[in-house]
């Protein structure tokens, strides 16, 4: 793969930051898993459409919004890094594809918060985007101790790590994990263009 | 900004002075006169163990008091009455032989206890004050030696919103001013202290949180059991001494005060352990039940876990905040100052509200209705935040003003937090249900701490048809809130009614279930005869519209289990009477149902205390062992239950209530510290190759 050196220094991955400033900003005003933003099964029946995008980005607790929050910043500006809209895109995937797992397969969820599943397309997007310029073996490792993680998770029913106020669903992990190789291998990988 | 830091020091500094304040009273422990008339005794060793099965929680405590004295001492020992506790055992040790107290009419009990007292024999005494206390007094410690006690206790351990919370309280309200100043309260283990709890459950368990106690250790031991431990001198193994064997939990029975190397514990701070149910659990109906003989009377508790079907509230509604700024408030005010900031934030737009302060008068905070715009929100989460809480308690005012801001033309609500103790103004129970009726607007009270006027401020919430829900300075307030939020939010299911055909019963209690609101379960008592098959259905009103549940199932010939089942039976039949005596007024009736009900199951309550004297004293009385007969019973059935899986008590197995709907649940996604580690390597390679396009 060809590979150019232009300088050591790049633009800011300004939509990143602004993202996790919009996730921040969204629990510094709201709270907690604010009532009228997360996702409501019983209130989207009714309409309330709006959960289905919002959800993602409120969360139950400090600690829950933390972790995400260093994990949107990293995988944000390694991917905007590359391409900006591939951002985006994942962003958008990811949270198509966590929906889908829980309106089809978790009917007996009835609330739901966070960003952790669209989190989990953002990593696997993040991999194909070094992976263009670097593929080294511990990508391999990583990715497949993630994948690990989720499966363990899901069998024991519960995370291994997380304390949140609002218990982990592994199964959105899994959904967020697999939208993601699903567009990886359908073409839709970061492509090596300077975003902007 | 700067303000918001102002505000929070200011908040945390008024909170550590008040803690400060009360600290040294307000707590479980050994009580001595202030006065310094009588030296203090110590409590040498605290063990508790908490079993929770079948849908009720058996505590066990065993302490020894030491003497560290040249002269014989009385013991006398406090705690906060724990949320529906009903003391069924206690046991002193008398020439290192268990004896099991009796219960007796409250005034007979103290007779007897003062003169074995008086006459330096050994006894023994537990009794309750009304809704604060229970308090055990031992007579004689003798001087440099150790007295050994146990006490049990029962209470009904139900699930909502697929989260189960159990309370050791510890922790006393301070409200009780005379007592404070009478009473210094030495509240140190200086020996050994443990606290075990098993939880056994046919339902998954999935996780276990103990909130406020960073060294409890938390095991799993199967897919429904988890063994909690904590301990002042262990590092984390469950403590293998079995309590309720008649030998002595300490070694040593007299000597040494203090263990070295062995930090000591302070009663001090609630334990407080919360249990959550596996999601997607169905609806479902538990029944428990005791029948020792097909012919006789049987007694049942009926649990009914409702399935998802309320609905979310979608127009705007009113709130009040009534806030509680007294005196008594100190210790607990941050963490109300923390759960109405929260409650603030969870408000829709289309919300208003408005906040109302009380301590000896009553002041709004707000100036009218206000709109629950994040603005809004913010300016009135930091005025909250600067009450510095003084005065006493006119919870009538307090009331009354918030009753009368509301707007007739909207669905009105009124949040009262309260550690709940009038003591100025109008303090009758019947003048504040008589103020509840007269509004249309449903109360739903937080209670904070453990000294709250509870029989009052459950009287008025049921009345306007509303709910409380306690909470400890040791809770998750972000928990407890989501449980409180999800009830304000959606539907609830009005006027319930439960009717059983096809077997014959009796003496049910609650006599009036009320409403149901999402998450809660409907738990009913009462006694049956005869075996078979039963119909069952549950109706009731959501928005209007009238909505019946069915099933059937069978009431067992035989059932020996839980005999313990009679107690909380005859404890929630005292309940009940004791809310007639609180509404009408006491007559000698019903105060006599009391002391009858209370000798009869062997309750510790307002009215009646259990005794311990020597087997020759109770015989020269002429007290009836029942409440020994009875304890054999129980241990005998608990031991045996011990030795088996946790069974399934469902009996809609094959005729679902709630066709199988789920238990309400919600959940969230995380990442967590492995997830973000292994984005370290992402990180280096990213920033090995940042350059490259």
């Amino acid at each position: 793969m060809p590979m150019a050196r232009h300088s050591t220094k790049g633009p800011l991955p300004w939509l990143s930051l602004a993202l996790a400033g919009l996730m921040a900003a969204l629990f510094a005003a709201l709270g907690p898993a604010p009532e009228a933003w997360v996702y409501d099964r019983a209130a989207i029946g009714h309409g309330e459409w709006w959960r289905l995008l919002s959800g993602h980005w409120v969360h139950s607790d400090g600690g829950h919004l933390i972790w995400n929050l260093g994990a949107l910043l990293v995988l944000g500006w390694i991917i905007e890094m590359r391409n900006r809209v591939m951002l985006l895109t994942g962003l958008l995937a990811g949270t198509l594809g966590v929906n889908l797992m829980l309106w089809l397969a978790l009917p007996e969820l009835e609330r739901y918060c966070g960003m952790s599943g669209v989190l989990n397309t953002l990593l696997l997007f993040a991999f194909a985007a070094l992976w263009r310029v670097a593929t080294a073996p511990v990508l391999v490792a990583v990715g497949t101790l993630s994948f690990a993680k989720i499966l363990v998770e899901i069998s024991a029913g519960q995370a291994l790590l997380t304390n949140a106020a609002w218990e982990s669903v592994p199964q959105a992990h899994l959904a967020g994990w697999l939208i993601g190789l699903v567009l990886i291998i359908a073409g839709f990988a970061p492509q090596a263009d300077r975003a902007g | 900004m700067k303000t918001q830091l102002i505000s929070l020091i200011r908040s945390t500094f008024v909170g550590i002075a008040a803690w400060l304040l009360v600290s040294s009273v307000n707590a479980a422990g050994l009580l001595t006169p202030t006065d310094g008339s009588l030296p203090p005794l110590t409590i040498k060793d605290h063990h508790v163990e908490v079993i929770i099965e079948d849908g009720y929680a058996i505590t066990t405590l065993e302490q020894v008091f030491h003497n560290p004295h040249g002269e014989d001492l009385e013991a006398h020992y406090s705690f906060p009455v724990p949320k529906k506790g009903a003391v069924s055992e206690f046991t002193l040790w008398i020439d290192g032989k268990p004896i099991v107290g009796e219960v007796l009419e409250k005034q007979a009990a103290r007779q007897i206890y003062e003169e074995e007292k008086a006459a330096g024999r050994n006894a023994g005494l537990t009794e309750q004050d009304a809704y604060r206390t229970f308090d055990v007094l031992v007579s004689p410690v003798r001087a440099n030696a150790d007295t050994r006690v146990r006490l049990v206790y029962m209470q009904p351990a139900h699930i909502d919103t697929g989260i189960g919370r159990y309370v050791y309280p510890l922790e006393e309200g301070g409200v009780d001013e005379a007592k404070l100043a009478f009473w210094t309260a030495n509240e140190t283990v200086t020996g050994s202290f443990s606290f075990d709890m098993r939880i056994r459950s046919a339902y998954p368990v999935e996780a276990v949180r103990v909130p406020a106690q960073p060294g409890a250790v938390v095991t799993q031991a199967g897919e429904g059991e988890w063994l909690v431990h904590l301990a002042n001198d262990s590092a984390g193994e469950p403590v293998v001494q079995q309590l309720g064997n008649g030998e002595p939990a300490s070694a040593d029975t007299a000597g040494g005060s203090s263990k070295p190397g062995v930090p000591a514990y302070r009663l001090d701070k609630d334990i407080v352990v919360y249990w959550r149910h596996k999601a997607g659990l169905p609806g479902s109906v538990d029944l428990i039940a005791y029948k020792p003989t097909p012919e006789g009377r049987g007694t049942f508790m009926m649990v009914v876990t409702p399935g998802e079907d309320l609905q979310p509230i979608q127009e705007g509604r009113d709130w009040v905040f009534v806030l509680d700024i007294s005196g008594s408030m100190q210790g607990k005010y941050a963490t109300l100052s923390e759960g109405v900031q929260r409650a603030l934030k969870k408000l829709r737009p289309a919300d208003r509200f408005r906040i109302v302060l009380f301590n000896d008068g009553t002041q709004e905070l707000s100036s009218g209705f206000v709109n629950a715009t994040p603005d809004q929100v913010r300016v009135f989460s930091e005025a909250v935040s600067r009450v510095a809480p003084s005065g006493s308690t006119n919870l009538y005012g307090g009331l009354q003003r918030g009753l009368d801001v509301l707007d007739a033309d909207r669905t009105s609500g009124l949040i009262l937090v309260t550690d709940g103790v009038a003591n100025i103004g109008e303090v009758r129970q019947k003048k504040f249900i008589e103020l509840i009726q007269r509004k249309d607007a449903r109360v739903f009270t937080l209670v904070m701490g453990n000294s709250a006027n509870r029989p009052l401020l459950e009287a008025m919430t049921r009345e306007s048809g509303g709910f409380a829900i306690s909470v400890s300075n040791s809770d998750d307030i972000v928990g407890q809130l989501l449980a409180a939020t999800g009830k304000l939010t959606h539907e609830a299911l009005h006027d319930v009614e439960l009717n059983i055909s096809g077997v014959k019963t009796s003496d049910l209690t609650p006599n009036e279930i009320g409403n149901l609101y999402r998450g809660q379960q409907l738990v009913l008592l009462g006694h049956y005869w005869g075996d078979g098959m039963a119909s069952v259905t549950l109706d009731g009103r959501v928005s209007g519209e009238q909505k019946q549940y069915r099933t059937r199932f069978a009431f067992p010939a035989v059932a020996t289990e839980n005999p313990e089942v009679e107690r909380l039976w005859a404890f929630a039949s005292i309940e009940g009477l004791n809310q007639q005596i609180a509404d009408f007024g006491e007559n000698p009736d019903t105060k006599q149902a009391v002391v009858d009900l209370a000798v009869e199951y062997g309750l510790v309550t307002d009215h009646t205390s259990m005794l311990v004297v020597s087997d020759e004293v109770f015989a020269k009385h002429g007290i009836a062992r029942d409440n020994r007969a009875r304890v054999a019973v129980e241990q005998v059935a608990q031991i045996q239950r011990a030795q088996r899986a946790a069974p399934s008590r469902r009996v809609d197995t094959q005729q679902p209530m709630y066709n199988s709907k789920p238990r309400p649940n919600h959940g969230g996604g995380s990442f967590d510290m492995l997830a973000v580690l292994m984005l370290l390597p992402l990180v280096w390679l990213a920033v090995r190759h940042r350059a490259v396009v």
